[in-house]
């Protein structure tokens, strides 16, 4: 374990199910949510490092969920990774009202997530590495 | 006119009268010879052949007046004609009162007369020419006249042909239901057809020579207008979206040119524009891109769990062997759903264009939805629900493409089975209505149910129950392709009723042959 909590949500059993295996591997704790709602209430309760959250979700979509987020004092911090189906990048407006830092286009390579992740953590992959050994 | 014309005439007679007159009353002054008498005679002879003359000259004025007003000259010429021989036999009657005269008179007042006579003779042969030159000019007027009445008659003609010909080109624009109008190069409105009259809320019996920035109420409109006006004739069309009455209009302006001026660069002699309506142009353009858009979504959601997992497997961060098991399984599920979407896709494209080839038979009904409980049998054991099935006898037929009614009862089956929790039942039951010359097939289950609000939509492409998304995966596309298999090939009727948390029945209708339920 390298010490640091994600939040991975999204309305598609297998998407979390890939890419928290992904993660797990990497060292990384993972926390699952299988719509927006629930993404929040996992958020605030875990206080994870990262959130990643798909875009169209039942309830709360993943934008309103970051937007959310930023709104709640205790999650006001927490960056996102948004995953997206649709064919479209965000508004920089949508961007200025969140905290998310990349958009992430499905189909996606877990690979790619990782690397996005670390970067987005500031973490350097030998550390991860590490972790994974460890 | 006459009369002037014959003041030096009462002139000379007044001459005359004063010279006979003389105090004596005797013979004339006295004469040292015969050549004297030229004071006296052509006064005395003058006065006679002068009353004569009056009438010719009246009659010559009176032509040449009515020469100049040639709406006169036809009856100008008849009474110049008769004036003519009137003045002629008052001449001729003159030279013959000289001549009787010639007897009592003196010797040198008769030879005198008779040169006098002669001369007024000579005198009024010599004004035959011109008389006839008078005539002459009567007739090129009454010519003249007649023709000019000609042409008035034709530009009557030519006018009304005009007159019906702008109506005529009037009524092919206010036929056009696109709305059109034109504007003068001062601005002012020049026609308006019924539909921008409608449109604009125009009044179009006033409209004409109104200022555009009176009549029309859509200030981007007479903007662009006025940038049209300004603009050179071979500037070409403007475009203008214009929102109006909750629908697009796309306004596109032309310059008219001058139809005087053949110059390229002159200022446009007017404008004319034309509204044409996009509203559904816009609308179906809006839903193929939305359309686009969802199923792309709906195509990279599989798509992306394939990807993932295969990368996985291939950096082998798979482990175990029961969870590479589990990979490949949700990979072949994904890809069988990706190809499943394709072709639901394709086959409602299909419907809809009318290119799906439809091969109607007569079908037996009850064989066919018996087979479709049995595709889903062990779907429905696995979960513990319970089928049940109340068919009717094979002999009900229906016109029908075997396949495709096999897909649409599957589909029905399908749902029920995947919205309905273990221990649930699943119901088909079949009703001939022979009154109505139909028969039905009612799925129900005993499922989530579906909120009252997305009823109205179930039957659309891509709609999915929010609530229900969690219970089963869909791609959104099935009940849409059951409704077209239904609706579309068979002309038959679908419907729904449901309840949340209690469940739903979907009923087709279709109609069945003639020889149905003969027992054949």
């Amino acid at each position: 374990m390298n010490g640091y909590k994600i939040l991975v949500c999204d309305d598609e059993p297998h998407i979390v199910h890939v890419v928290a295996t992904k993660l797990r591997n990497a060292g990384f704790e993972v926390f699952t949510a299988g719509d927006g709602e629930e993404g929040f209430e996992a958020a605030k309760a875990a206080l994870p490092h990262l959130v990643i959250t798909d875009y169209q979700m039942p309830y709360l979509s993943g934008l309103e969920l970051c937007a959310k987020l930023r709104g709640d004092a205790a999650t006001a911090a927490i960056p996102a990774i948004m995953l997206s189906a649709r064919g479209f990048s965000l508004q920089p407006a949508d961007l200025r009202e969140t905290n998310i830092r990349k958009v992430l286009p499905k189909p996606f390579s877990p690979r790619e997530l990782l690397a996005t992740v670390q970067q987005v953590l500031g973490i350097s992959p030998a550390l991860v590495a590490g972790a994974t050994q460890g | 006119m006459p009369l002037t014309q014959s003041q030096p005439w009462s002139q000379v007679e007044d001459e005359s009268a004063a010279a006979e007159s003389l105090p004596d009353g005797s013979a004339p002054p006295t004469r040292p010879s015969g050549e004297v008498v030229p004071v006296r005679a052509p006064a005395q002879l003058s006065l006679k052949t002068t009353w004569s003359l009056i009438p010719l000259a009246a009659a010559a004025g009176w032509t040449l007046w009515g020469a100049i007003h040639p709406a006169a000259a036809r009856t100008a010429g008849q009474t110049a004609q008769s004036w003519l021989m009137f003045g002629l036999l008052a001449a001729t009657g003159a030279i013959i009162f000289v001549a009787s005269r010639r007897g009592r008179g003196e010797q040198t007042a008769d030879s005198v007369a008779d040169a006098t006579s002669l001369r007024v003779q000579n005198q009024l042969t010599s004004l035959l020419p011109a008389l006839d030159g008078v005539e002459r000019q009567a007739a090129r007027a009454r010519s003249d006249a007649a023709e000019l009445e000609d042409r008035l008659q034709q530009l009557v003609v030519q006018l009304g042909l005009a007159e019906a010909h702008r109506r005529g080109t009037e009524a092919i624009i206010d036929a056009i239901d696109e709305p059109i109008l034109s504007v003068d190069s001062f601005g002012r409105l020049a026609f308006v057809n019924d539909a921008a009259a409608e449109l604009l809320k125009i009044e179009k019996a006033n409209a004409a020579s109104t200022p555009i920035t009176d009549a029309i109420s859509e200030p981007a409109l007479v903007q662009e207008i006025q940038q049209a006006l300004e603009s050179t004739a071979r500037g070409g069309a403007r475009k203008l979206d214009l929102e109006k009455d909750e629908q697009t209009f796309s306004a596109s302006l032309w310059p008219l040119a001058d139809p005087r001026k053949s110059e390229e660069a002159t200022a446009s002699h007017g404008v004319v524009a034309m509204l044409h309506n996009v509203t559904l142009e816009r609308q179906a353009a809006r839903m193929k891109s939305e359309f686009v858009s969802h199923v792309a979504h709906e195509l990279r959601t599989p798509l992306s769990s394939i990807r993932g997992y295969v990368e996985l497997l291939v950096d082998g961060e798979v482990s175990d062997e029961a969870t590479r098991k589990e990979t490949y399984g949700i990979i072949q599920t994904s890809t069988e759903r990706l190809g499943r979407m394709i072709d639901n896709m394709l086959n409602i494209s299909r419907i809809e264009s009318g290119t799906v080839r439809i091969n109607k038979e007569p079908v037996s009904l009850a064989m066919v939805v018996k087979e479709a409980v049995d595709m889903v049998r062990p779907q429905a054991q696995d979960k513990g629900l319970t089928l049940i099935e109340e068919l009717t006898p094979v002999v009900y037929r229906v016109h029908a493409d075997r396949d495709m009614m096999m897909e649409a009862v599957q589909n029905l089956l399908s749902n029920a089975v995947k919205y309905t929790p273990a221990g649930g039942t699943v119901t088909v039951r079949m009703t001939p209505l022979e009154a109505e010359r139909n028969i039905a097939v009612e799925v129900s289950d005993s499922g989530v149910g579906i909120p009252e609000a997305d009823l109205p939509h179930m039957f659309e492409k891509f709609f999915r129950v929010e609530a229900n998304k969690k219970v089963a995966k869909g791609t959104g596309l099935g009940l849409n392709l059951v409704k077209h298999i239904v609706e579309s090939v068979h002309k038959g009727r679908i419907s729904l009723t449901s309840e949340v948390g209690k469940g739903s029945t979907f009923r087709i209708l279709v109609p069945l042959m003639q020889d149905a339920g003969n027992g054949q």
